[in-house]
Formats: C-alpha cells, sequence, structure tokens
C-alpha cells in the first residue's frame, strides 16, 4: 500500500460539505478543487487561513494535488503568520475570498483528479504554539491522515452508509478541527457544515437545520456555555469534546439538557486522535485499534502502525490492558487552555526577562478542569503598573495565557524548602479576593 | 478614573467577574476606550464568557451572524449600549 485515495465515496451525488445552506457533491467537489489547482497560483506553501471548511477543504486538496504544502497556524494574528513565512520561503496565504475569487475562474481543462496519493507525501504542516515563542512545526503526511481518521470512524461507527452530518466549533487550522472536519469527510463519508458556529444560539440553530443524525464536534468551554445557555436543543446524534478535559459534571450536564451522548477525545498536535471514551461512563480511555502506548517514566509513547517512529505524548498514562487505559495527568509544568500547550516554568522566564520584574509566579488555581480555566500570577514588581506587565506580556504569549488575574504582591509564599507549593499560592489569592471583596463592599 | 453610567458600571463589573479581571475595578475601564489589546476576537474563550454572562444577566443571547459584533464588543459604551438596546426589544 503506497498510495491512499483523496475521497473515499463512491457515491458521486453524496452531500460533502453543506455551503450557504446548498449540498455540495463529490462531484461538484471534485471539479472546484480541479478548477482551483489550476487557477491558483503556485507556490512550495500555502498558508491556509480559510475558516469556512469547505473552501479549506477545497484549497488543501489543490495544493495536494499540486504536490504543495498546507501550512495551518495556531492562531489568525498577523504576527504568528509573519513568523511561519519568515522560516518558509515560497508561500502564499489562501483565505476565504482568495478561494471564492478563485472559484469564479474558468472550468479546468489541463489537469484531472488523481486516483490515488502517495501515503509518503506531506501534504500539511500543523503548527502549534511553541514554548520558546516560535511556532512548532507538525508535519502530516497522507497516510497518516488517513489512516488516523478511517480508525476513529471505526471506533465511533462512522461510515458511508450512516450519512451523519457533522457540525463544528472549532477552526480547521486546529490538528482536532482539521481531523474531524476536513479529513474526515474525504475519508469517512460524513457531510460537513462549512460554517463555525460559535455562541450557543449559533450551535442550536446549526444543528436545527443540519440533516439527521447530526454530530456536535466542540469543546469544554463551548458546551458549558450551551449547558448554561437554557435552549430547546434539536436531536443531537453524539457530541464529540477535545482540547482541553471534561469533567464527569459536565458531561452528565450535557447529557441531561443536549439529550445526547458525548464521546470525549484523547489527542495531540503530533498524533491526532489517540482515544476516546464516554466520560459519563468510564474513566478509562479506549485507544485506536492497531495503536500502542507504552509507560515511561514520565510520559508515555505512542506507536501507530503506519507512524513508523515512537511519538512522546505529554502525558502519562497506566495501563488496563491493551486497549484501555488512565491518563494519570500532565507533567505538573505544563498547561493547556484553549487548546494551546504551553509552560508554567516558561511564562514565568518571559516575566522576568521584563526591567523591573523582580520575581513572579504562574500558576493555574481551578482545580475543575472545565471551569474557567486560566493561568494566574502574582508578580513583585515595585515599579510597574499591571497594566504596564499585561501589555508586555501580551506581546510575548498567546493571549490565552494571559494571567487572569495578575496580582502584585511585596512577597512570594516560598515554603522552607524554597518552593512554592500550588496549596500556598491558592490561599493567597483567597486572601487576595477576601480582601478585596471587603473593600468593594464598604 | 472615568464617569460611567449606571449600566456602563453594571456591565463594566459584570465583565471583570466573567473574565476574572480581579486585578482592574470599574473605574479604571474607560468608557470609549478598547475593551481589549487588539479588540475582542470573536475566537476567543473571552467572547463566549462574556456571551454566557450577558445571557444569564440580561436574558438574551448573542448571535455571530449579527454583523455588529465587531462593534458591540469594541468598547465599554458600545457593549452597553447593545444590551440596552436588547433589553428594550
Amino acid at each position: 500500500m503506497n498510495s491512499l485515495p483523496v475521497l473515499h465515496s463512491l457515491d458521486l451525488d453524496m452531500p460533502i460539505f453543506i455551503y450557504k445552506d446548498k449540498k455540495i457533491s463529490h462531484k461538484t467537489f471534485k471539479q472546484n478543487v480541479l478548477l482551483v489547482a489550476e487557477n491558483m497560483q503556485q507556490h512550495k506553501y500555502a498558508i491556509n487561513l480559510c475558516e469556512d471548511r469547505y473552501l479549506f477543504a477545497l484549497a488543501f486538496v489543490a495544493n495536494i494535488i499540486q504536490k504543495n504544502i498546507c501550512l495551518l497556524p495556531a492562531h489568525y494574528a498577523e504576527n504568528e503568520i509573519k513568523k511561519i513565512e519568515d522560516e518558509y520561503s515560497d508561500t502564499q496565504r489562501l483565505n476565504d475570498e482568495a478561494l471564492e475569487k478563485l472559484l469564479e475562474g474558468k472550468a479546468a481543462r489541463n489537469i484531472s483528479f488523481p486516483d490515488e496519493i502517495n501515503i509518503n507525501q506531506v501534504v500539511a504542516i500543523v503548527f502549534t504554539s511553541g514554548s520558546s515563542g516560535k511556532p512548532k512545526a507538525n508535519l502530516k503526511k497522507w497516510g497518516m491522515l488517513v489512516d488516523s481518521a478511517q480508525r476513529v470512524a471505526q471506533q465511533l461507527n462512522l461510515n458511508h452508509l450512516s450519512q451523519h452530518t457533522l457540525v463544528a466549533t472549532v477552526p480547521p487550522q486546529h490538528m482536532y478541527g482539521f481531523e474531524t472536519t476536513i479529513i474526515f469527510p474525504l475519508v469517512t463519508g460524513v457531510c460537513v457544515w462549512s460554517n463555525k458556529p460559535f455562541f450557543p444560539e449559533d450551535i442550536r440553530q446549526a444543528l436545527s437545520v443540519a440533516n439527521k443524525p447530526v454530530i456536535l464536534v466542540t469543546t469544554p468551554i463551548h458546551l458549558r456555555a450551551c449547558v448554561q445557555a437554557h435552549l430547546e436543543w434539536p436531536g443531537i446524534d453524539f457530541v464529540l469534546s477535545a482540547t482541553a478535559p471534561l469533567s464527569q459534571q459536565l458531561a452528565q450536564d450535557v447529557e441531561k439538557h443536549l439529550h445526547t451522548s458525548v464521546h470525549e477525545i484523547y489527542g495531540c498536535s503530533e498524533a491526532g486522535v489517540i482515544a476516546t471514551r464516554l466520560t459519563t461512563q468510564s474513566p478509562a480511555w479506549k485507544l485506536l485499534a492497531g495503536y500502542q502506548l507504552s509507560e515511561k517514566l514520565t510520559s508515555a509513547c505512542l506507536l501507530t502502525p503506519i507512524a513508523g517512529e515512537e511519538i512522546l505524548l505529554p502525558d502519562q498514562i497506566k495501563h488496563i490492558d491493551a486497549q484501555y487505559f488512565y491518563l494519570l495527568g500532565r507533567q505538573s509544568d505544563l498547561i493547556k487552555i484553549a487548546g494551546k500547550r504551553g509552560s508554567l516554568n516558561d511564562l514565568r522566564i518571559k516575566l522576568c526577562s521584563l526591567e523591573g520584574v523582580d520575581d513572579a509566579v504562574f500558576f493555574m488555581p481551578n482545580e475543575k478542569p472545565d471551569e474557567k480555566a486560566r493561568v494566574a500570577a502574582f508578580v513583585i514588581a515595585p515599579c510597574l503598573s499591571v497594566k504596564e506587565i499585561n501589555s508586555f506580556l501580551s506581546q510575548q504569549v498567546d493571549h490565552a495565557f494571559l494571567p487572569r488575574p495578575l496580582i502584585k504582591v511585596e512577597k512570594l509564599p516560598y515554603n522552607e524548602t524554597g518552593k512554592l507549593p500550588l496549596k500556598n499560592l491558592v490561599n493567597l489569592l483567597m486572601q487576595y479576593r477576601n480582601n478585596k471583596h471587603l473593600k468593594d463592599s464598604a | 478614573m472615568s464617569d460611567l453610567s449606571p449600566t456602563e458600571r453594571e456591565v463594566a463589573n459584570l465583565i471583570i467577574d466573567s473574565l476574572a479581571l480581579e486585578d482592574i475595578s470599574a473605574a479604571d475601564i474607560a468608557p470609549g476606550e478598547a475593551l481589549f489589546n487588539d479588540g475582542l476576537g470573536l475566537d476567543s474563550i473571552d467572547a463566549l464568557e462574556l456571551a454566557m454572562a450577558i445571557s444569564q444577566q440580561y436574558g438574551f443571547q448573542l448571535k455571530s451572524d449579527d454583523p455588529n459584533n465587531a462593534k458591540i464588543f469594541s468598547s465599554l459604551r458600545e457593549l452597553t449600549n447593545h444590551i440596552e438596546a436588547q433589553r428594550q426589544n
């Protein structure tokens, strides 16, 4: 097996995307991929900034056909994109407007749609916010993407016959959104809603209009907003949740209020989806069929049938048997907010590099995973204002990691061994909150 | 220090509470100034947190197909105006 098909459905009339309320058949999709492939400028790399999933997929497959590579930035911020352009020469940017314009071009004459793509062709580079401030590149080969999507589909019982429509709140540039809303429709026969609903009412509307059975692909943050919105939810076949841990309580609330079940996904940008579980039923994760995990001292190693080399994961695991395992938690310094990974110590080093900062500490005050998961910080900086410190940090770190709150203190609660235990930090935060409450109500 | 109307003060406190901005007080927010450094990207968790708090306190749902979203989130004054307009509907 050296190559795998681009489109796995044999029925060309089947819809693959719902774009602007219209069904796009596999046949139309193929024609438009060729149109884009022939009319777009040819550059080795295309930074795929399309927010619409259908337009993203057209740009993605058109570049595969032309043997170019799509670059998927961790976010749309201009300085993030510039960093990628500095690193990779011969790039172009493709966004929704560019694709809409290309679609107005003449039908392709000179190229044809390939039956299969070599499994070793690098088709995308997914960037994650690297801890050093430089985006970290994760190379994606066609074979890995197809193989993983097929195993996930098998585990979730998705196939061409089930005719699911998938509505997602996550961007297609993020590994989770890329796999579920771009690779899934190509490989598993699900039809994807091309818009990205954001607020609970948007999500409810999209789910109501989409053809049943419908799947919601989202995150704990969106799920919490949906539960709290007290809306009338239409029938949802099931929900997929990833990017941050989902608590038992929230999973139960979703099942109760949205009348559906929640499959939680464990994965990472390096490997994509690794395991799934029904959170309300078991704390154990079910590894994708054919995958192997090995326990190492500080973290786990993943071996997939197609990757060829072991992938080091940032988590510790405990085996139940070859197929099931428990996640023991992240190495404590590592944090994950809104699908972005970071290191508390790294944040501290960055903040301490600011002139006027004598000492600082970052920590996660909230133990409940899907509550407001933000880092908090204490800082000793007698001559700087909170505003000055925040404005410095906002230029240095991903905004998801900006501390809430950032509190200036005179000293940090070191213990006798010179460490800063989380308990001491949380106590100090509570003290601060109580004092503030007293002051505010005075 | 800035002069806020009673509703602006109420919305400012809602923003501070829902986004855990405990290090500032309502009086620190100038009503016409941008709320966030680069404007509030609707991708951000802040927008969802704020939308949740608004729907709980004022009983209406924000929608992203509202073309005024960028304006609504641009400053405390705009957000307060929007909330007042929605309340009257």
